[in-house]
C-alpha cells in the first residue's frame, strides 16, 4: 500500500486522463474524449487500480449521472479521485487499520474495501493524524473517514456520518506488573495517564481522572504504547478493542477496567456528501451477506451481538 | 474571500485562545527555545574547541558527534531520547521538558560547533601568534583575544539557530504534552481539534512570526553593523 501525499490529489486524476489519451491511438491523443463520455464505463471494469495506485481507468460516470441508484452495477458517485473511493484513516490504530505484511488492513480497512467495491471503486487509503483528520476530510483530502472515530453531536455538526457500525467502550490499560496498583481509574491518584490527543477517551479522561493525576495526551495510538512500554506513563485510557487488542498482542500489558459509555463509530462524510446514503447501503449490503460479521470476528474473536 | 476570511481569521476563535496561547504555547515555546539553545551553545563551544584541538582523538569525538546530529532528523534524536532511551535502560523522564530540551540542545550544538569553528578559523592568524609573542598562554589567548572576535562574527548565524530551533520546538509534541506543558503548535493544534476552525492554525503561524521576525530583522541589523566596522 503506497501512502501518498495527498497534496497531490489531483494528480492520479490528471495522470489518468493522460494515460486515457495516450492509450488509445498513439499519436492523436490531444484532447482526449472525456472519460465519462463513454457511457458503457459504468461497469465492474470501473476504478481498476495497478500497483502504484494510479488511476487509469475510464468511464466513472460524471456528476451529473443518475447518482442515487447504486448497486453492484457501479459507480454513480462523485469522488474526489475518480473510480477511486479515497478514505482518511490514522494508521496505526489495531485491529481498526494498521499495517500487516506490508499491506494495510484492519477492521475499518476491509469493511471500507468491501463497500467501495459495493460502490464499485477501489478503496484508498491516506494516513492522517487523528487530530486533524476532519479538517483534511473538509478540505477535500479524502471522501471519508474511517478511523475509528466516534459518533459525537459536536463532529456531527461538521460532517455527516454514516450508520453506526461499531460500539466501543473505553477502557484502561497498564502495565501487566501494575494489574492490581491500577485496578480502577480511580487508584490512578498522582499517577500519569496517556491519551490520544482529540479523541473521546482523552474527553473522558479528563471529565474522571482523579485528583492528583496528570493526562498526557499524544499524537497516535504507537506513541502511547511506547510510552507506556518506556515507563514514561502509567495507563493508556481509550477505546476498548484497541487496548483489548494489544492485550491480546502483548503480555506485559492488561486491560482492568472497562467504562461503559454507549459509544458508537461512524464513518465520517463531508457534510450533505451524496456519498452518505450510497455508503449506508453498501454497509447495509455488507451485513446482509454476511462480510461484516465475518470481519468482525477476525478483529475481535467474537461475533457481534 | 469571505469564506476565507471566516476560515481563516476568524476574530472570535483567535481572541478565545489568545490568553491560553501566551500564557502556555508561547510561554513554552520561549522556555524550550531558551532552555536548548542556551545547552546548545555551551556544547558547541566545546565541541568547536575540540575540533581545533590538536588531539588527534579529540578531533575525532568533536566530529562524530557533529556528523551524527546534523546528519539525523531531528524527529529521529527527540523520539530516541524521549522513549527509546527510558524503553532500554528503565527509566522515567521526571518530565516531558527534560528530553525536549536535552534533544534540542544536542542537535543545536552540533551545528553551533560548525559555526564557532568556523568563527574561530574566520579570526586572523596573526591575532593568536601577536599575543602568544607577547607570552600569553594559548588557552589565555583564546579566551581573551580569539573567541570575543568570533563571537562578534557568528553572532549573526548564531542568530539563525536560534529561529530554527523555536520553529523546532514544535516536534516536541511527539512526546505527549499535559495541560500547560503544550507550546504554541500544539496548543493551537488542540483547539483545531476542538473548534475545527483553521484560524487557530493561522493564530499559531503569528505567533511564530511575532518570535521569528524581530529575530531575522536583528541578524539584518548585526550584519549590516558587522560590514561597516570592518
Amino acid at each position: 500500500m503506497t501512502f501518498r501525499l495527498r497534496g497531490l490529489l489531483a494528480l492520479p486524476t490528471v495522470l489518468a486522463v493522460l494515460l486515457v489519451g495516450c492509450g488509445d491511438g498513439g499519436g492523436d491523443s490531444t484532447a482526449p474524449e472525456s472519460p465519462a463520455a463513454d457511457e458503457t464505463g459504468a461497469t465492474g471494469e470501473t476504478g481498476e487500480t495497478d500497483a502504484t495506485g494510479e488511476t487509469e481507468a475510464t468511464g466513472t460516470p460524471d456528476a451529473t449521472g443518475e447518482t442515487g441508484e447504486t448497486g453492484e452495477t457501479g459507480a454513480a458517485v462523485d469522488t474526489v479521485a475518480e473510480g477511486t473511493l479515497t478514505v482518511c484513516s490514522d494508521i496505526p490504530y489495531a485491529p481498526f487499520e494498521f499495517e500487516e505484511g506490508g499491506a494495510l488492513t484492519g477492521f475499518d480497512i476491509e469493511l471500507m474495501r468491501g463497500m467501495a467495491e459495493q460502490l464499485g471503486l477501489e478503496a484508498e487509503f491516506v494516513d492522517t493524524d487523528f487530530d486533524g483528520i476532519i479538517p483534511s476530510l473538509l478540505a477535500g483530502g479524502c471522501d471519508a473517514i474511517a478511523s475509528a472515530m466516534t459518533i459525537t453531536d459536536e463532529r456531527a455538526e461538521q460532517v455527516d456520518f454514516s450508520e453506526p457500525y461499531f460500539d466501543a467502550d473505553q477502557s484502561l490499560l497498564v502495565s501487566a506488573d501494575d494489574e492490581e496498583t491500577y485496578a480502577t481509574l480511580d487508584a490512578l491518584e498522582g499517577a500519569i495517564i496517556g491519551v490520544q490527543a482529540s479523541t473521546t477517551g482523552e474527553a473522558y479522561a479528563t471529565e474522571n481522572t482523579p485528583e492528583g493525576a496528570t493526562i498526557q495526551s499524544f499524537p497516535d495510538a504507537d506513541s502511547l504504547f511506547l510510552a507506556l512500554e518506556g515507563g514514561q506513563i502509567d495507563a493508556i485510557l481509550q477505546d476498548l478493542p484497541v487496548n483489548g487488542y494489544r492485550a491480546t498482542q502483548d503480555d506485559s500489558v492488561v486491560v482492568t477496567e472497562t467504562f461503559e459509555t454507549g459509544e458508537q463509530y461512524g464513518f465520517a462524510m463531508a457534510k450533505d456528501s451524496p456519498l452518505v446514503e450510497p455508503v449506508n447501503e453498501a454497509l447495509a449490503a455488507l451485513r446482509e451477506d454476511g462480510a461484516y460479521d465475518e470481519q468482525y470476528e477476525t478483529w475481535f474473536g467474537v461475533a457481534p451481538e | 474571500m469571505d469564506a476565507l476570511i471566516e476560515n481563516f481569521f476568524n476574530l472570535r476563535t483567535m481572541l478565545d485562545m489568545l490568553p491560553g496561547l501566551i500564557r502556555e504555547g508561547i510561554r513554552n515555546t520561549i522556555f524550550l527555545t531558551v532552555a536548548g539553545f542556551s545547552l546548545g551553545l555551551v556544547l558547541g563551544l566545546v565541541f568547536a574547541l575540540l575540533r581545533l584541538s590538536t588531539a588527534r582523538p579529540l578531533r575525532w569525538l568533536a566530529g562524530t558527534y557533529i556528523e551524527l546530529f546534523r546528519g539525523l532528523p531531528l524527529l529521529l534524536t527527540i523520539v530516541f531520547i524521549g522513549t527509546a532511551l527510558p524503553i532500554a535502560l528503565r527509566f522515567r523522564w521526571p518530565n516531558f521538558f527534560l528530553p525536549g530540551v536535552l534533544a534540542l540542545g544536542i542537535v543545536a550544538g552540533a551545528y553551533i560547533a560548525e559555526t564557532i569553528r568556523a568563527g574561530i578559523q574566520a579570526v586572523p592568524r596573526g591575532q593568536m601568534e601577536a599575543a602568544r609573542s607577547l607570552g600569553m598562554p594559548h588557552r589565555l589567548a583564546m579566551r581573551t583575544i580569539v573567541l570575543p572576535q568570533a563571537f562578534r562574527i557568528i553572532v549573526p548565524p548564531l542568530t539563525n539557530e536560534l529561529v530554527l530551533l523555536i520553529k523546532d520546538t514544535s516536534l516536541l509534541a511527539i512526546l505527549g504534552t499535559s495541560i500547560g506543558q503544550r507550546e504554541i503548535l500544539k496548543y493551537s493544534r488542540d483547539v483545531l481539534g476542538r473548534t475545527l476552525d483553521p484560524s487557530a492554525l493561522v493564530a499559531a503561524g503569528l505567533a511564530y512570526l511575532a518570535l521569528t521576525v524581530p529575530m531575522t530583522r536583528l541578524v539584518a541589523v548585526l550584519e549590516r553593523r558587522n560590514r561597516r566596522s570592518r
